[in-house]
């Protein structure tokens, strides 16, 4: 029904705001990182969040979900945190537009700086942020450029399928206009 | 906004056209391409006579375009400039006599360059005559115009449905394949008229489920269309 339509839309805009509160707390709470050579090899300096090999270094990884579609992964070590984003794929559609979109930045993963090349399994796009990266950004700021670019990563994706159905339908009225004088 | 491509072959009509217009006969002898592996050879076979200019084209469903009318529509069409054997290698030729044009020499580029689509057009005209005139009757038409690709018409009363298999490079192009014909579909809500549209991916159409010509059933998408008397007329 309509109104159960209206009310799942605003339950669903509902939980937005609560999601990416809980993922900018979580992150301000893991993103408290210094620098800890490595333990394994010498005169080496690793993420111990990407080598894994102590768990002393680790600590629990914490999973923040939106829906079942949508989660956030935050793991932290030491020297470095994960934080691996599932993005919202309604239908074939925007999966593909995903896909595409999340491996066209991930290529230019150099520029954003705290991007990782591959997402981790399960996962559609992951940052990692270093001590080093800590000590040359704002702390703050850093965490609203991730909180913003969860928030924006769906708005370009809407947007591109909003432009592929209205192209969509451009063609399709071309086309017709043949069979209908 | 909109790329709409032109029915005839650009390349062909600018050749014959400098023919006519240019006094200078220099030895001619080009191979050309166009769309759905069609080649074009054209070319003044004997260095003596420039004047005669040997347009021939090469598509590997001709045989089955002729035998489904196109031989008696090209005769119509071009008249003494149609071979009755093709050039080597090629399937179908014509001649055309610079200095004894068959008709006005300004019609002739349009008329010459549209020798794919006269001969593609065939099959259709045949189908759609039969159903304006009410003598269709059910057998199914294949036309293989590609290599992997078929389009397929079945008379049914007055109506025909028409096939288009399509090949997809990459699964991600049958989906967008699916949205533009999902708005297709839709422009009938608004507009009457339009042909009802149906897509399937990776299954035979309802249409062709027993027909033994039907290729490419586990690889292509088969868009069907259903056209009426009042578009055909």
């Amino acid at each position: 029904s309509e109104f159960h339509l209206i009310a799942l839309v605003f339950y669903q805009a509902n939980t937005l705001r609560p999601y990416l509160n809980t993922v900018r707390h979580t992150l301000d709470a893991s993103l408290c990182l210094r620098n800890f050579p490595s333990q394994t090899v010498e005169r080496h300096n690793k993420p111990e969040v990407e080598v894994q090999s102590s768990k002393e270094l680790l600590l629990n990884p914490v999973m923040i979900c939106r829906n079942e579609q949508e989660k956030c992964l935050i793991e932290s070590s030491i020297n470095s945190v994960r934080v691996s984003i599932a993005i919202k794929q309604a239908d074939e559609i925007e999966s593909i537009l995903c896909h595409k979109f999340t491996s066209f930045l991930m290529q230019r993963s150099e520029q954003f700086i705290v991007m990782r090349r591959k997402p981790a399994k399960g996962y559609d796009l992951s940052f990692l942020v270093t001590h080093m990266h800590l000590e040359r950004m704002w702390k703050h700021k850093l965490i609203d450029f991730l909180i913003e670019f969860m928030e924006d990563i769906d708005k370009e994706i809407s947007g591109m399928k909003i432009a592929i159905n209205a192209r969509a339908r451009i063609i399709a009225s071309e086309y017709v206009k043949q069979f209908c004088p | 906004e909109m790329i709409l491509l032109e029915f005839n072959n650009r390349i062909l009509f600018e050749i014959i056209e400098q023919r006519f217009t240019n006094e200078k006969r220099e030895l001619l002898d080009v191979v050309f391409a166009d769309f759905d592996g069609v080649s074009f050879h054209v070319s003044t076979q004997d260095g003596e006579k420039r004047n005669l200019v040997t347009v021939s084209m090469s598509w590997s469903c001709c045989s089955q375009l002729f035998q489904l009318g196109a031989q008696q529509d090209l005769k119509k069409i071009y008249g003494p400039m149609l071979q009755a054997q093709p050039e080597a290698k090629y399937d179908v030729s014509l001649l055309i006599d610079l200095d004894n044009p068959p008709e006005d020499p300004k019609n002739l580029p349009l008329k010459i360059s549209n020798l794919k689509r006269h001969v593609f057009a065939a099959p259709f005209k045949k189908v759609f005559g039969d159903i304006v005139n009410k003598s269709a009757g059910n057998q199914i038409v294949s036309i293989d115009y590609r290599g992997n690709e078929s389009i397929y018409l079945k008379p049914e009363g007055d109506s025909c449905t028409v096939i288009f298999s399509i090949a997809f490079s990459e699964d991600a192009d049958a989906v967008f394949a699916k949205v533009f014909l999902q708005e297709f579909a839709d422009a009938r809500k608004s507009m009457r008229g339009v042909p009802a549209v149906k897509f399937t991916y990776r299954e035979a159409p309802l249409e062709l489920e027993n027909f033994p010509g039907l290729k490419n059933v586990e690889s292509n998408g088969f868009v069907s269309m259903v056209v009426f008397d009042q578009h055909l007329n």
